[in-house]
């Protein structure tokens, strides 16, 4: 469990540590990722098949997003290839990284790339899946711009990057339409669902087609092959891993691992073996009129490419197995070779190439050996998936075997050009001597797992593949196929011999540029579109801000009814305060005083009658004698009136 | 020879007059009592006269005019012992410096 946990997490703590504390680790952090890679690929080797790990990440609305790593057959065989290509890489890094400027970020990146390659190829889920994808395109964006200061890196990689973008979309929206049919995202259980006819065939073909989009992206197939050359400005090993293990296989790895998926919508396979047939054409064509050794090698991986999608979409996808694990083997050995020849002689162009064999014997011997594997010569790797394609393409039909003959023929012209115009012939004598023992080691390696690979695929060591075995073809059409290689061998390096111009004409280099510019061209329409959105989107803007002029306007004009209507309360109650005041007084003044005025009209009143209190007692005696004669006089009158 | 009303009543009248003048005029409260004993005696004759010659068959008259000579009689007893005490207390019976109660 821990061991499986830690295989993808390796490389990805060595990054961290690469990148925090670089310039004080031995090699820049190097020596780091080389240990972690080994340490991955050594975990692999020891986890017991069947080996998983799987937990919810979160539960939402009846759909279970799960995060898990799973060792099976196909996984751990595609991890290990994973593994063993980075380790050989990552060795051969130490040396040619050295010293150069930013090395520390370089060894981070790579172990970014090499851990989320890991996670996608043991993820057992398809979020985490899709997230080790974008990682993966984000490893390989940053890598391909690590010489960001140089004219073109940044655009190379801003191209990588959104062209495969561009299949991302697919990718997604297929896992996502696989979550909504399924309600988690568990492969085995969309495997499961979709073997047990639960889901409607027409969501299996959407799935399906939404993938194959993202394999499209992924491995380069035509119409989305342009960032894939462009990607060379990249520093070499980083165009050796991102050739054959970690960025261009992921598409085929997403088929192989997704099969039951594919196999149950025939029309998808037959949509991928038609991209793959025609991407496999082109970029072989395209490849035997370039003139730089690395673009050389780029376009046959995109032809390479094409030949593992031809295997899947004939149902063989042990066949495409095979041809992944040795076309990343000896693709990735070219590319190491190549990167020691452009070191050495400070250019990648043919026509200055030339004679290097008697400077770097070691480093042509090892190229030439890949590029026999290339052109599927026996014993070496090529030879045996090839032939496992072969088998598949002869039991649909002789055109399709007569078109991967074709493609042998093809592989043979351009490699053999390639070899020849480099490493043959030509009067070079100087070499800069920076091939180091680190290079030398990676590049051996690599070789040695070219050379042997066709033995241990062919001994059985991928049988325990869940996939059907295909019978070998007859003899006939195998020695058509070494035939043709030898033959576009022997023709390109006739030619190159002679002149390193494109051995076929000029028309595949102007196929190259058309297929440039055709890529080219709908991004343009797309930068257009984008620039018109923009304008539209900036007259939206402008619209809503117009809008939240006016609704503020509204709101201030609001405000200040408000405000008058505040003042208007204000001075109201002003008033009524006022009014109780005056009131009040009113009250205080005239009550009061009008109080103070009767008590004292009362008081004056007493004083005045006090005088009547005169302590006289005639006067009394006198007023009531008075009274008494009054009170007669009243009566008499009243009675007599 | 009889004696009609009017000469009664008209010495009643004048009786009534000397009564009033003492009371008003007179400062002592001696003389003051005697003028009050002479107003009495001056009612006392209105009474009889006219029971006598309106109504000499009704006793209620004279009833009153025994009530009137035991009021005065009363009257006088009281008076005197007042002013006696006052006499008494002030060594004077002047009937004007009895004013204590008026500040």
């Amino acid at each position: 469990m821990i061991q499986l946990l830690a295989i993808p997490i390796l490389p990805l703590l060595a990054t961290v540590a690469a990148l925090g504390l670089g310039r004080r680790l031995p090699w820049a952090g190097g020596a780091l990722i080389v240990a972690a890679i080994a340490l991955s690929l050594i975990g692999l080797l020891l986890v017991p098949d069947g080996t998983a790990i799987s937990a919810i990440w979160f539960e939402s609305g009846g759909y279970c997003l799960t995060v898990g790593l799973e060792v099976a057959p196909l996984t751990r065989f595609a991890a290990i290839i994973v593994a063993g290509i980075a380790l050989g890489v990552a060795i051969y890094s130490l040396g040619y990284m050295a010293g150069k400027p930013n090395w520390p970020r370089f060894f981070a990146e790579l172990g970014l790339f090499v851990g989320a390659m890991l996670a996608l190829v043991l993820s057992s889920s398809l979020v985490l899946l899709f997230a080790a994808w974008e990682l993966v395109g984000l490893a390989s964006y940053l890598l391909i711009g690590f010489h960001h200061e140089e004219a073109g890196a940044s655009a190379a990689a801003a191209k990588a990057f959104l062209m495969t973008r561009i299949g991302d979309v697919g990718l997604l929206l297929g896992w996502l339409l696989a979550v909504a049919a399924t309600g988690t995202t568990d492969v085995e259980a969309l495997v499961g669902a979709i073997g047990a006819r639960q889901l409607g065939p027409s969501v299996v073909a959407m799935i399906a087609f939404l993938m194959v989009a993202g394999v499209v992206g992924k491995s380069a197939q035509l119409p989305l092959t342009g960032w894939l050359p462009d990607a060379m400005i990249g520093p070499t090993p980083v165009s050796a891993l991102l050739h054959s293990a970690t960025m261009v296989a992921a598409g085929a790895f997403l088929v192989l691992r997704l099969y039951p998926v594919f196999a149950a919508v025939p029309a998808a396979l037959v949509l991928l073996l038609w991209i793959g047939a025609t991407t496999a054409l082109v970029a072989g064509l395209i490849a035997t009129a370039e003139m730089d050794l690395k673009r050389v090698l780029a376009w046959s991986t995109a032809s390479q490419l094409g030949e593992m999608m031809i295997a899947l979409g004939l149902g063989g996808p042990r066949a495409a197995t095979f041809h992944l694990a040795a076309h990343a083997a000896f693709k990735s050995t070219l590319f190491l070779a190549a990167g020691v020849v452009q070191e050495e002689t400070g250019t990648g162009r043919l026509d200055r190439l030339g004679g290097v064999v008697r400077a770097l014997p070691l480093t042509g011997v090892i190229f030439v050996l890949a590029a026999l594997a290339l052109a599927g010569v026996p014993p070496l790797s090529g030879f045996w998936s090839e032939e496992a394609i072969l088998a598949i393409a002869v039991r649909h039909g002789p055109g399709m075997a007569l078109l991967l003959v074709l493609l042998a023929l093809l592989a043979g012209i351009y490699i053999g050009r390639a070899a020849a115009a480099a490493f043959l012939g030509g009067p070079w004598k100087r070499i800069a001597g920076k091939a180091n023992w680190a290079m030398r080691t990676g590049m051996a390696l690599l070789a040695l797992v070219t050379a042997i690979l066709g033995w241990l695929l062919s001994d059985g060591l991928a049988a325990f593949l869940p996939f059907p075995i295909v019978p070998e073809p007859e003899i006939g059409w195998r020695l058509c196929a070494v035939a043709a290689g030898l033959i576009g061998l022997g023709v390109g390096a006739g030619r190159a011999r002679r002149s390193s111009a494109p051995t076929l004409g000029s028309l595949p280099a102007h196929l190259g540029a058309g297929l440039m510019a055709a890529t080219a061209a709908p991004a343009r329409w797309v930068t257009r579109l984008g620039r018109h959105l923009d304008l539209f989107e900036a007259g939206l803007d402008k619209c809503v801000r117009g809008l939240a002029i006016a609704a503020e306007a509204l709101a201030r004009t609001a405000q200040s009814a408000e405000r008058s209507l505040d003042a208007a309360a204000g001075r109201t109650a002003g008033a009524v305060w006022r009014l109780a005041c005056d009131t009040e007084r009113a009250e205080a003044l005239g009550f009061g005083r009008g109080g103070d005025a009767l008590a004292a009209g009362i008081d004056t009143g007493g004083e005045r009658l006090r005088g009547l209190q005169a302590g006289r007692l005639y006067l009394y005696t006198l007023a009531l004698f008075v009274w008494a004669g009054a009170a007669l006089v009243v009566g008499g009158l009243m009675v007599w009136l | 020879m009889s004696v009609p009303l009017t000469p009664y009543l008209g010495v009643a009248a004048v009786l009534f007059a000397i009564g009033v003048y003492t009371v008003i005029a007179q400062r002592s409260a001696v003389m003051i009592l005697m003028g009050v004993e002479v107003l009495l005696n001056a009612i006392g004759l209105n009474i009889i006269a006219f029971w006598r010659f309106t109504a000499p068959a009704d006793y209620s008259a004279q009833i009153f005019a025994i009530l009137v000579i035991t009021v005065g009689a009363i009257e006088m007893a009281i008076g005197l012992a007042i002013v006696m005490l006052l006499y008494r207390q002030r060594q004077t019976a002047e009937i004007d410096s009895y004013a204590d109660l008026k500040r």
